[in-house]
């Protein structure tokens, strides 16, 4: 109990100190806001009225509470292209982002745990070459080079998948995965490589163990020792490897968004950058941050499940 | 006596750039139905690698030969599925390191379970109070708690019970336990030895054990076979082998250890070390490098074994010629007590 209380600590200080951070750094950026919005040829009284309003005219440590204070009530500020709640924007965005990294996650895990699991069995096969060729390549081919690629063959060439429309889950569900298979896969091709690599070197160091000797020794069949005893106790490491692909893919993929024209956060970023949307990207930094900070405590959380031994250090 | 496993002719060699290098020599044994028997080495002599033969866990770039022959079943024809019936149910095995040998991320209770319902038709709960019994037998208090245990939660002495609660477990013809208290406190190695025995006694099974200690054998093993480089060069009843060595190499292994009669001398080591496996010469006696008595003969032939009162020899010379020639030993110690050149490390070591 004491590791789920000390991680959880752990969890809401490194979020306070996230919230700092990214307050801190956009106390320092050049330029005021005001003449952002306004225009440097603006006013000095409008200057002045506009910073009032925006508070800007408060003691540093007031606008960091009051901005806390927002952010628990879910504001994050108003964007200054869309004219929007940023919260809103965000949350939408994530609609989007959401469900492409869950059909990208369960690729990622459908194509690299058993290819893993299989490369560490079978490295000595000349088939085996062969899939690890595979895996190196896809993880060195470029996501939006891989993204045009499967347009052109499965949009394109074979009509059989929808290239650029998004699709919400409430209007069509069917059609919402249909049109998240393209993204997802070419976005999923590259951690699945990963994946590969981290479990395959995983499983084999497993294998050497004592305790596999042992499971053999008690007449297991070989299935049942890599499924009942290598394969679970192979996942320690690979679970980092995924914790951080998943806080990856949520933190959305500028590119691979912008070739499937998905609006999900990955364009939010682009978008924002490229208006000076300060509002925006300091909501999403924060999101991105947090969404770091919680995977990296959901990771602790489910080591601790799968390894009984972390609990007690 | 009844035999539960007999091995004849047994050879095994490790296969590399397609040449195979020779680990085990033409070795026979035999282990009677509810005897101990021990096998006694330096490491690298391939007591480790014949032991796992038995339980077909052999390295994979091991070639064997031979025959190991277990309640009339031959061993080295079974095929992979046929093994599955073997181990874990008629012949067990103990390793020497408990710290590693169990799964560190599942319960004790639930791995000498899986041992259990892999090889009885039981139901899981019949299962489990049968786990609960073999736990209490093997000495360990708590038994619920211990069952719910992970590894990491026990000391090694324990978790070389909860070893030894698995491989009885399924009351198998033959234990084979390597090296069982090596990794143990001294204090806890008597205790684990004593059970192994009891178990031994209670359960009517046949246990080779694989030791460095001759007390403990001397104490708990009918029979020996001492094993050197791969050849088995002396066996017998454990008073005669150990009580009155007569090859060169059980001398040395007897004169070596440690005893109250002989506080304040200097202890005995063999010079030199076991040669590894891929400097081995195929002909000539073994031991002929480090050894007192060997002639020209030790060097160009292969001793074949001679059995003198009741125990097999396997060397060149006969019993009185070893005995006549064993005035060397002293005068090789006090040799190497100056500063012997050859094998200065090992040497050092031993007096540090």
């Amino acid at each position: 109990m004491g590791y789920y209380c000390r991680k959880i600590g752990g969890l809401l200080v490194t979020l306070l100190l996230v919230s700092l951070i990214t307050f801190g750094v956009f106390q320092i950026l050049p330029g005021n806001p005001a003449y952002i919005i306004l225009g440097v040829d603006a006013d000095p009284l409008q200057i002045e009225a506009l910073e009032k309003s925006l508070g800007l005219d408060l003691p540093l440590y007031q606008r960091y509470w009051n901005w806390v204070v927002g952010l628990f009530q879910g504001d994050l500020g108003t964007s200054l292209r869309y004219q929007q709640p940023v919260s809103q924007l965000i949350a939408d965005g994530l609609k989007v982002t959401g469900s492409l990294a869950l059909v990208s996650i369960i690729l990622t895990v459908a194509i690299g745990l058993p290819a893993g699991i299989w490369l560490a069995g079978h490295s000595e096969k000349k088939y085996a070459v062969g899939l690890s060729m595979i895996s190196q390549l896809s993880l060195s081919i470029p996501a939006f080079c891989m993204g045009i690629f499967l347009i052109n063959i499965f949009s394109v060439q074979l009509k059989w998948l929808p290239s650029m429309s998004y699709v919400s889950w409430s209007e069509d569900p069917l059609g919402s995965i249909r049109s998240l298979i393209l993204p997802a896969f070419s976005m999923s091709l590259g951690s699945a490589a990963v994946l590969i690599r981290y479990v395959k070197v995983s499983v084999t160091n497993q294998k050497k163990q004592d305790y596999v000797r042992t499971a053999y020794s008690k007449g297991l069949t070989s299935r049942r020792v890599m499924y009942g005893h290598v394969v679970r106790n192979s996942l320690i490491p690979v679970i980092t490897i995924l914790g951080m692909t998943v806080a990856d893919i949520l933190g959305g993929s500028i590119i691979t968004e912008n070739i499937f024209s998905l609006p999900g956060i990955g364009r939010l970023i682009s978008v924002s950058i490229n208006s000076r949307d300060l509002p925006l990207i300091q909501g999403l930094v924060l999101y991105l941050a947090v969404i770091v900070v919680i995977c990296n405590f959901v990771v602790d959380i489910v080591y601790s499940v799968v390894d009984p031994r972390i609990r007690l250090k | 006596m009844e035999s539960v496993c007999k091995v004849t002719d047994f050879s095994l060699g490790f296969v590399q750039d397609k040449k195979v290098y020779p680990a085990v020599n033409h070795v026979d044994f035999e282990i009677h139905a509810g005897e101990m028997v021990a096998l006694i080495g330096e490491s690298g002599c391939g007591k480790s690698v014949t032991a796992l033969s038995l339980i077909g866990l052999q390295p994979e770039t091991a070639v064997l030969s031979g025959s190991m022959n277990f309640g009339g079943e031959e061993l080295l024809a079974l095929k992979e599925a046929q093994w599955q019936d073997y181990r874990g149910n008629r012949i067990s095995m103990i390793f020497q390191e408990p710290m590693t040998a169990l799964n560190p991320l599942i319960k004790v209770g639930k791995q000498v379970l899986e041992n259990v319902m892999l090889h009885q038709k039981v139901t899981k709960e019949e299962g489990r109070q049968q786990v609960l019994g073999i736990l209490r037998q093997v000495g360990l208090p708590d038994v619920e708690q211990i069952y719910q245990s992970y590894p990491h939660q026990l000391s090694g002495g324990q978790r070389q019970r909860i070893m030894i609660a698995m491989a009885f477990v399924n009351n198998p013809d033959l234990l084979i336990a390597d090296e069982p208290t090596t990794a143990l406190d001294v204090t806890i190695q008597a205790q684990i030895m004593d059970l192994i025995k009891k178990m031994n006694r209670e359960r009517g099974t046949a246990v080779l054990l694989i030791s460095h200690d001759l007390g403990v054998i001397r104490h708990l093993c009918s029979r020996v076979y001492i094993m050197y480089a791969g050849h088995i060069v002396e066996s017998g009843e454990v008073e005669h082998v150990l009580g009155n060595p007569v090859h060169p190499y059980t001398r040395g292994l007897v004169a070596s250890i440690p005893s109250s009669r002989k506080k304040g001398e200097a202890l005995y080591s063999i010079p030199g070390v076991v040669p590894p496996l891929y400097q081995r010469k195929t002909e000539g006696c073994p031991f002929c490098n480090r050894c007192f008595a060997a002639g020209k003969l030790c060097e160009r032939i292969t001793p074949a074994a001679y059995v003198h009162e009741g125990r097999r020899i396997f060397c060149h010379l006969t019993p009185e010629e070893i005995a006549a020639l064993s005035v060397r030993m002293k005068a090789d110690q006090e040799e190497n007590e100056g500063k012997s050149p050859k094998t200065g490390g090992v040497q050092e070591c031993r007096k540090g």
